[in-house]
């Protein structure tokens, strides 16, 4: 038994046009919450005005936002896994068919000619984010087509050993958000990545705004309180939703850790806009697929 | 907070009498613009590829475009990140005439200063939502489409009562953003507050 490339490759596709149109339920309830006890006038029409916006993109089968953002793979591998062809084939076939089929924008261009192939695909992307998780006979996929209006925020501190830490997240994140305000497109969603080396705090904040299901806490119960606060916090702001003022700038506020070195811990914070485009799926060894961010995804393309 | 919707091309003296906070709406004619078109003109000295006359409102957007039964559609069509194209901000708004620029967020000073200058305004769609504006806008022409492609070439689109926008920078230089700076400050007091932080920490910074 494996998972065949032409498997794979339809999953992708499905993953990203999910992404693209379909916000999960999670994130479209978590904004009816903000919209539900936002006090302020000018918040309320924003959030209404998102929330009628979601709708639309469903049921019409276009994409949400106008920047369809570059795409982008996370996935976890079971090292009972077994793959038939090239799965990174796979994902890149699945971008160029999304890129026609959605249409998506095509965003993707060589970093110093600017040349576009109009797939959305090429030079690295889609990034494709593999990590190996023993025992399971299967994968996990998530599919996220990332917008770079909040990509643009992304900001990693350096603080010492020496400091107290969480006093220094705070201030680190509050510095960032005071730099971005609403240009990341609030209500938000803040992840960051403390600890690590640059690239595993980044990848770290990158995962964390992808965490599935949507708003659950991290598994260690003092970092899920840091994320409660820090989430609280953050709203105290009162920038609101597009940063014009209300009560929910963020929708939620992730934290994942990794390893770090003993004199420095870096913190890096980034954001993901209202528009949290995502879709996670796994598919098993013997080729059973089940669709989690989206239980109804077949139905959806019926 | 008022309401008003305005016809293009936009009047100098209506444009003058809006404040920050107030919602507008537009019928007529409008151009999108990203910054290899502003470059293509204002670096590079090419010449305007349409008649500006009468149309002196300008959208910073790259939309996303279908071709049905050989008619240009958009499919998805709203305003980005305005502060991208501050190199060129006063340029376009003194040589192209404008009176409104449509963008998200916010531009810096010497936009600013332009607008008071010229008698122009920023305003940024509520919600950025892409998709509510669909039935309000339709395109008319795209010009240089080979040379810039389809996300940065300028697009001609028929606007009826398209909004709503909000009013972030004024004709007479106030910013809607510099009001929540001042939000923003009072309130991360409260947030350091909050998690029994002092309102002065710092930590070191080692550059």
């Amino acid at each position: 038994m494996a998972i065949s490339e032409q498997l794979l490759k339809e999953v992708s596709l499905n993953l990203l046009k999910l992404a693209s149109m379909y916000l999960p339920d999670e994130v479209v309830e978590a904004l009816k919450k903000a919209r539900d006890n936002e006090t302020e006038p000018i918040a309320i029409k924003q959030l209404d005005a998102i929330l009628i916006n979601i709708g639309l993109s469903k049921d019409k089968k276009v994409a949400i936002c106008q920047d369809t953002g570059l795409p982008l793979f996370f996935i976890n591998l079971g090292t009972g896994v077994r793959l038939d062809g090239d799965p990174i084939r796979a994902f890149w076939d699945a971008a160029k068919i999304a890129t026609k089929e959605v249409p998506l924008r095509q965003n993707c261009i060589h970093p110093i000619t600017f040349k576009n192939l109009g797939t959305n695909t090429g030079w690295g992307i889609p990034a494709v984010h593999w990590e190996i998780v023993p025992e399971s006979d299967y994968m996990d996929i998530t599919a996220a087509t990332k917008g770079f209006g909040s990509e643009i925020h992304t900001a990693t501190a350096w603080v010492l050993t020496s400091e107290d830490i969480r006093k220094a997240a705070m201030r680190a994140v509050l510095d960032v958000v005071e730099d971005t305000m609403g240009e990341a497109c609030p209500p938000v969603i803040v992840s960051l990545g403390i600890g690590g080396t640059s690239d595993v705090s980044t990848y770290n904040a990158k995962k964390g705004l992808f965490r599935v299901p949507f708003g659950a806490d991290h598994p260690d119960p003092m970092i899920a309180e840091m994320e409660r606060e820090m989430l609280q916090a953050v709203n105290k702001t009162s920038l609101g939703p597009m940063g014009f003022g209300g009560n929910n700038y963020a929708l939620a506020l992730n934290i994942e850790i990794a390893g770090t070195h003993t004199s420095i811990v870096p913190i890096t914070v980034t954001f993901q806009c209202w528009a949290d485009r995502y879709a996670s799926a796994r598919i098993y060894n013997d080729g059973r697929v089940e669709y989690i961010s989206h239980p109804d995804a077949l139905a959806y393309f019926k | 907070m008022a309401t008003y919707h305005l016809q293009v091309p936009l009047k100098d003296e209506e444009i003058r009498k809006l404040r920050i906070g107030d919602i507008v709406f537009f019928t007529g004619e409008a151009f999108t613009t990203r910054s290899k078109f502003q470059r293509y003109i204002f670096d590079q000295g090419h010449e305007f590829p349409f008649s500006l006359k009468g149309r002196n409102l300008l959208i910073h957007c790259g939309p996303v475009v279908i071709k049905e039964g050989g008619k240009w559609k958009a499919v998805s069509f709203g305003p980005t990140t305005s502060i991208r194209f501050e190199k060129w901000g006063p340029k376009s708004i003194k040589n192209w005439n404008l009176k409104c620029i449509i963008g998200k967020a916010t531009m810096g000073e010497s936009t600013q200063q332009a607008m008071k200058e010229y008698g122009c305004i920023h305003v940024s769609m509520i919600g950025v939502t892409s998709n509510l504006g669909l039935s309000q806008i339709e395109i008319k022409d795209v010009f240089l489409k080979d040379e810039m492609g389809s996300i940065e070439a300028p697009w001609l689109v028929q606007c009826t009562d398209y909004g709503p926008f909000l009013v972030d920078i004024d004709t007479n230089g106030d910013n809607y953003y510099d009001t929540m700076d001042e939000i923003f400050k009072q309130n991360k007091k409260k947030a350091f507050e909050y998690l029994n932080i002092p309102e002065d920490f710092d930590y070191t910074k080692l550059y």
